[in-house]
């Protein structure tokens, strides 16, 4: 089945692993009217493991499936087939009672942050919420802890007694991940953390997302569409296509040498504000085909450039190029032995 | 060359319940033919109030000042029959979300249809029509035109629908597009195929374009020229290749230091301290002061005025980056 080519060759035991992760949804438009919806795979095989202290990113564009992989992850939707676990634990298939005490070890932070907040409640209050909620700590520890934590991730105390509708959107995300730490996750799920920010309050939340990591030694699963900021925050990543992992490896030898075409268009889309691209760029045509109707072999081959007879009959697997990256893809191996 | 849209001393306040929140505060710009002006800045910044009201595309709240010209004679923007007879013709503007730019009961060859007859003096028939529709949509690169006219915007991909916002654009053949974050809604590979489709519009036809938005990137690999707004001014504009090699600005400096880049390694991000202003909190200085890493006592009471620079580049900063530092960071 999958081979362990998604793991990086170390001893250290994994904090998440994800093996052969599989979600399908009933949807799509219907082929006549109260005629039967079609089933979409959108999550079709996903294996990764997130080692502990590391960020981990998973990329890709909208459908790819990358959301609904956390989601399976976090029990919000319920997977087909496959396993999640958490150190030894396996996540998939418990009931809320047992989730329970695991919500402290995985807290997620999404992508709109007024829609995480209570609008009726102070943010000091929100952050003290989860540790009444696991009866974690006295009162007066409560309230400390979490005006400390506010403090830390750049929350002024005169802002602590505020309603999420006073603070801007950046200040407002700063609440959410302090709401998500007070229980001292070992694993912080971001799910496009940064998209509904500008671009001076992203870098502000990029920077303190790296100093909680050098300081509270976080696992972070970071889900981003945007390939810049994922290159610069994780250490190892995943690119995902139509439901699948196409490719994975460490970040900056992924997007030095992006070996599927996928992602070396993916990476050569990337708009730079510098002269000089350092990759030439590939215009893709045609869309992301729709999970409903997937096509047959390779997902990606009516818009590939090397698609050959056999990427529209087979779905290649992933394989380790003995770099610590993997590849989806058969064309792209072919290529790399010419090259080595 | 003789500009054709240009704005001079622009202000557009919104009104308030007690006050007036000024929301433009005077913006000098002018895009010449054939030119691709970038226009960016972040959200709150005053970039799309500025293009709604050369579009006069602002209601009765919106006080405007200042003056607006098109072609070389002043456009008066407020007014609605002058600004209708031009809107599509001369000048046209496209939005970030093209689902709801597209009535989602109607077909998309309806949709088309009513914009080629609304621009054409002939009363072209039903098999003409057609003929014109099918010839836009492959002019935006729509494959399968022909079966396209009979499908709904919901069966299409936002690529396309984005397209046909396009093709229905083309439709009147303007002078001049406004395109306020024509891709921001799109994936990055649908992203680079928009702003592909933007250029070869631009060199075909000779249509000048503004592109609004807030990421520097395309407007790197899209643009002649840039302007950077900051509430509501343009704080720095200039050649792309220049502002963004060598920024003066303050403020464009922060921008682009705040962008995570491929292409560098260890390099840690910059953010600007701080946050953007509401327009009621603007006082006379500059109103970038507070976040400024170079501001003195005279940047809270004055505010600056725009100087020339290298090439064509302008910038209003009392305490500018010298090139020399400003290419180094870079």
């Amino acid at each position: 089945m999958m081979n362990i080519s998604t793991s990086p060759k170390t001893a250290t035991a994994p904090l998440l692993s994800v093996r052969d992760l599989r979600c399908s949804f009933k949807g799509g438009t219907r082929s006549r009217l109260f005629g039967p919806l079609k089933r979409i795979q959108a999550v079709n095989g996903v294996s990764f493991d997130v080692l502990p202290g590391e960020a981990f990113g998973i990329v890709g564009e909208s459908g790819c499936g990358k959301s609904t992989t956390a989601k399976l992850i976090l029990n919000m939707a319920n997977a087909s087939a496959g396993s999640v676990r958490l150190r030894d634990q396996e996540l998939l298939g418990l009931d809320d009672s047992a989730w329970k005490p695991l919500r402290r070890k995985l807290q997620y932070v999404f992508q709109d942050p007024l829609g995480a907040l209570d609008p009726r409640m102070r943010v000091l209050d929100q952050v003290i919420e989860p540790l009444c909620i696991h009866q974690l700590h006295a009162p007066a520890t409560r309230r400390r802890l979490a005006a400390e934590l506010l403090q830390s991730v750049g929350l002024q105390p005169g802002q602590h007694g505020k309603y999420p509708h006073e603070l801007s959107g950046g200040q407002r995300q700063r609440v959410v991940l302090a709401r998500a730490l007070i229980l001292q996750p070992e694993l912080l799920i971001c799910d496009e953390p940064i998209s509904a920010l500008d671009v001076s309050i992203q870098a502000q939340i990029v920077n303190l997302l790296q100093s909680l990591r050098r300081e509270l030694g976080l696992t972070l699963l970071f889900i981003s569409h945007d390939l810049s900021v994922v290159h610069h925050l994780c250490d190892r990543v995943a690119v995902m296509y139509l439901g699948r992992i196409v490719e994975t490896g460490p970040a900056r030898q992924l997007f030095s040498t992006p070996r599927h075409p996928y992602t070396q268009a993916l990476v050569s889309a990337i708009p730079h504000t510098a002269q000089a691209s350092p990759h030439a760029r590939i215009v893709l045509t045609g869309e992301p085909p729709s999970p409903a109707q997937p096509p047959d072999g390779c997902a990606f081959h009516p818009r590939c450039a090397m698609a050959s007879d056999r990427c529209r009959q087979d779905t290649p697997a992933l394989t380790d190029d003995g770099t610590g990256q993997a590849v989806a893809c058969f064309e792209a191996r072919l290529d790399l032995r010419e090259v080595s | 060359m003789q500009a054709l849209l240009e704005t001079r001393d622009l202000h557009v306040a919104f009104a308030l319940e007690q006050s007036r929140a000024p929301v433009v505060r005077g913006v000098d710009f002018s895009i010449g033919r054939g030119e691709i002006v970038g226009l960016v800045g972040e959200s709150g910044s005053g970039k799309s109030v500025t293009c709604m009201a050369a579009m006069g595309l602002l209601d009765e709240h919106a006080h405007l000042s200042g003056e607006v010209r098109w072609d070389g004679k002043p456009l008066s923007v407020q007014d609605d029959v002058c600004m209708s007879r031009l809107r599509g013709r001369e000048l046209a503007m496209i939005f970030q979300d093209p689902m709801s730019a597209l009535n989602p009961v109607q077909t998309i060859g309806k949709q088309l249809f009513e914009a080629i007859r609304l621009h054409s003096a002939d009363r072209p028939g039903r098999r003409e029509l057609a003929a014109r529709a099918i010839a836009l949509l492959r002019d935006v690169g729509v494959p399968a035109p022909e079966q396209r006219l009979k499908a709904y915007p919901h069966q299409l991909s936002g690529g396309l629908c984005q397209r046909v916002v396009i093709a229905m654009m083309l439709a009147g053949n303007p002078r001049l597009l406004i395109a306020d974050e024509p891709t921001t809604a799109l994936d990055v590979t649908v992203q680079a195929q928009i702003i592909e489709l933007l250029r070869t519009i631009r060199d075909s036809r000779g249509m000048s374009i503004i592109l609004v938005t807030h990421d520097l990137g395309v407007v790197a690999q899209t643009c002649d020229r840039v302007l950077v707004m900051y509430c509501g001014r343009v704080v720095e504009s200039g050649p792309v290749a220049t502002v963004f090699d060598s920024p003066r600005h303050p403020y464009t400096q922060g921008l682009l230091a705040s962008l995570p880049r491929l292409d560098s390694q260890d390099r840690s991000l910059k953010p600007i301290p701080g946050l953007v202003p509401q327009p009621h909190q603007i006082g006379d200085g500059c109103a970038f002061a507070p976040r400024c890493p170079n501001a003195a006592g005279g940047c809270y009471s004055d505010s600056p005025p725009p100087q020339y620079g290298e090439q064509d580049q302008l910038f209003s900063c009392f305490y500018p980056i010298s090139v020399q530092s400003s290419r180094a960071t870079r």
